[in-house]
């Protein structure tokens, strides 16, 4: 008995202080692990300076992410702020979804807008406005295995860096010589979801002339370059073997693999491995080394109850401050967190030199993947277009005629 | 008399809790699949009315005629391996050897696992590297990479649910099997039937009531399936396996178009309910009641 009415105190106690806040914030994420963790840390930090506001948080993996705050928002139960991936973007900005933050935060002369580079706005942009603000600019670097590359007797890709020659006709000779010496695979460019190519593919695409855009947004995927781009793609598939086909599980993880094409944060993923691993720039081609810049940014929702005191709590996790302390899972695109030694140490399971040569050395050449609202749709046609491509008597050129002209007709 | 009215509304208040969690639950979602087939709505915006629009832009859907013929292919590959393998699994299921029971509990077990488990364990079987291909490689064959090879993957689908679902109906069929009545089977041997003769003469009329049932609950289910296909194929290889059902999945979160992937879900609620009534008129000439 005794033990219920403790209990009924304790719920009572709880309600009371919880009724003090007037505010409920609600922000929605996918993080998880040591970010997510930073990032309660931060509600709890705001939610304790600021006596009127309390901030939960969210969390819902990433692959169900749209479709539930979508949810949220269609059932009148919208989170206040949040983040927001890039693939989502064009989808959010054209439901009017989001809030404008150009008035507000971006006219905030402690926020240092010019802290940002222009270019890495541009996503959030539409008219007038900006309607969210990146906190992760992360390019796509090249994870590989220093012990799979020893055994294969290849100098490794950082090497080759250094002397000028890491470009995609060394990538393929490492990869197949590894494949030929070890067994293992040579390189993973393509994710283990089909549907989720671009990740990597793009950045192949881009160092060869190509692209699945042209400025124009008409359908570049059979454009010279790019065929060039896949041709290497299907050679090292069916013609080494040195990369897995589609549908193969093989991971980086498993030490069964040189070369993988991915953001910093996979890094986390490595911190159990059994093998010796570092990463470096991804390879150079014919049109230079332009590697993907993966971004995700804060936003406000419109359909928030407070938007005001939303932006305000976006404003902090935004702040010169804040961004510096997540900047070791989230490389921000401020230059002020980038160019700051304590950021390039931050990360105990990369080496400083690495970090700045992979990492802040590619930002500048480095391109987001700009797409229009029926992304969706061409990711599916080109998905399924893909299924014939990587096929091993597949004629390139016509199969990418054939998803371009599909691609075009959705504008 | 007032007695009597006192049990009825003994008996409604008794039946008001289901009742109200059938509308809310069932009914209600039912009609606003309906409603929302007129709009358009992508969820974050607000729903617009466009009344028959919808249909419309279904019925002249190149995607939409295609998933509708993979969806055909699908179901009727489905029905014949299902409903086949599990008569013969029955009927050998149904001989009195010793240790039998073992085999019955093989054959039933993948139906108690979970469909995800299910499809992911051969999601890496069949990988273009995994231990099927090592397998015929040690054999001195090369596999294809079997779940991306446009021509097979929709088969492929078809035998691995098959294999997942094909214990129940042949359990089911098995009781229909032992309630055959002995003597109707030695009757028949002294009038010097063969065993061939026996089953589809004498077993299969006493058992058309069950195989009707199944045939009905086995149909629906390959209508409807969802899980392993979007596991292993997502809907492809080429869109391949895209079912009416991962297409309007497809249209509703992927694309947004949840007033559109309404209209593919009373499209589906259609032809359900007309194949059942159509197999409901059929049973009366096919199938065989004793009473």
């Amino acid at each position: 008995m005794k033990r219920v009415l403790l209990a009924l105190g304790a719920l009572l106690a709880v309600g009371a202080a919880s009724a003090q806040k007037e505010i409920n914030l609600r922000f929605s994420t996918w993080a998880g692990g040591d970010g997510l963790a930073l990032l309660q840390q931060l509600a709890k930090e705001y939610s304790d300076s600021n006596p009127r506001v309390n901030v939960a948080v969210e969390v819902t993996p990433f692959a169900d992410y749209p479709r539930k705050v979508a949810i949220q928002v269609a059932s009148g139960d919208a989170p206040d702020v949040g983040w927001l991936a890039e693939r989502d973007v064009p989808a959010f900005l054209a439901s009017n979804a989001l809030v404008d933050l150009r008035p507000s935060l971006y006219a905030d002369r402690n926020f240092d807008a010019a802290d940002f580079p222009a270019s890495a706005l541009n996503l959030w942009r539409k008219g007038n406005g900006i309607y969210g603000v990146p906190f992760s600019n992360s390019p796509q670097v090249l994870f590989y295995n220093k012990d799979l590359f020893a055994k294969a007797g290849v100098p490794d890709p950082m090497t080759q860096y250094a002397k000028g020659t890491w470009d995609y006709a060394a990538f393929q000779k490492a990869a197949d010589t590894i494949k030929e010496k070890t067994g293992a695979f040579g390189a993973r460019v393509m994710r283990l979801d089909p549907r989720a190519w671009s990740s990597g593919t793009l950045a192949v695409l881009w160092s060869y002339g190509g692209g699945v855009y042209d400025d124009k947004f008409k359908c570049a995927l059979d454009s010279d370059g790019s065929v060039r781009a896949f041709t290497l793609l299907h050679e090292m598939m069916f013609k080494s073997g040195s990369m897995p086909r589609p549908g193969d599980q093989t991971t980086f993880e498993t030490g069964r693999m040189a070369m993988y094409m991915d953001n910093v944060s996979y890094s986390a993923q490595l911190r159990t491995v059994d093998f010796k691993w570092g990463i470096a720039p991804m390879p150079k081609g014919p049109s230079g080394r332009i590697t993907q810049l993966g971004q995700a940014g804060y936003v406000v929702f419109a359909k928030s109850k407070y938007p005001k005191e939303a932006t305000e709590f976006l404003a902090f996790l935004a702040s010169k401050d804040v961004m510096a302390r997540t900047a070791r899972f989230f490389p921000p695109p401020r230059k002020s967190v980038l160019s700051n030694p304590a950021y390039l140490s931050s990360n105990p399971l990369i080496p400083a030199e690495s970090l700045k040569v992979a990492l802040v050395n590619q930002v500048t050449s480095a391109k987001v993947f700009l797409t229009t609202t029926n992304w969706p749709k061409a990711n599916d046609v080109i998905t399924s277009g893909l299924d014939r491509l990587y096929q091993p008597n597949a004629n390139l050129k016509a199969v990418l005629s054939d998803i371009c002209r599909q691609v075009d007709a959705l504008q | 008399m007032q007695l009597r009215r006192q049990e009825q509304l003994t008996g409604l208040l008794f039946a008001l809790p289901y009742a109200l969690g059938m509308l809310v639950l069932v009914i209600l979602p039912l009609a606003a699949v309906w409603v929302i087939s007129g709009t358009r709505w992508s969820l974050l915006d607000e729903p617009r009315w466009v009344g028959l629009n919808n249909y419309q832009r279904l019925f002249q859907d190149p995607g939409f005629y295609r998933s509708l013929g993979v969806t055909a292919l699908f179901t009727i590959g489905i029905l014949v391996l299902n409903i086949s393998s599990a008569l013969g699994l029955a009927v050998l299921l149904n001989q009195k050897l010793r240790g039998i029971g073992i085999f019955r509990t093989i054959i039933f077990s993948p139906v108690v696992m979970p469909v995800v488990a299910w499809a992911l364990v051969w999601k890496f079987l069949l990988q273009p590297e995994g231990p099927i291909n090592q397998m015929l490689a040690a054999a001195g064959t090369q596999g294809p990479n079997w779940l991306f090879e446009p021509s097979l993957a929709l088969w492929l689908l078809v035998v691995i649910e098959v294999i997942k679902a094909v214990g129940l109906n042949a359990v089911i069929f098995l009781s229909a099997l032992q309630g055959v009545p002995k003597e109707m089977h030695e009757a028949a041997v002294l009038d010097g039937t063969t065993p061939v003769q026996t089953f589809f003469r004498i077993t299969l009329p006493l058992i058309s009531p069950t195989v009707f049932l199944v045939f009905i609950v086995t149909l629906i289910g390959a209508l409807k399936l969802f899980t392993p296909v979007f596991v292993l194929t997502g809907g492809g290889p080429a869109e391949a396996t895209t079912t009416l059902i991962l297409f309007m999945y497809k249209q509703g979160f992927s694309f947004f178009e949840f007033g559109y992937a309404s209209a593919v879900a009373v499209v589906l609620f259609v032809v359900v309910l007309g194949l059942t009534v159509l197999q409901w008129n059929l049973r009366r000439r096919l199938v065989f009641y004793e009473s």
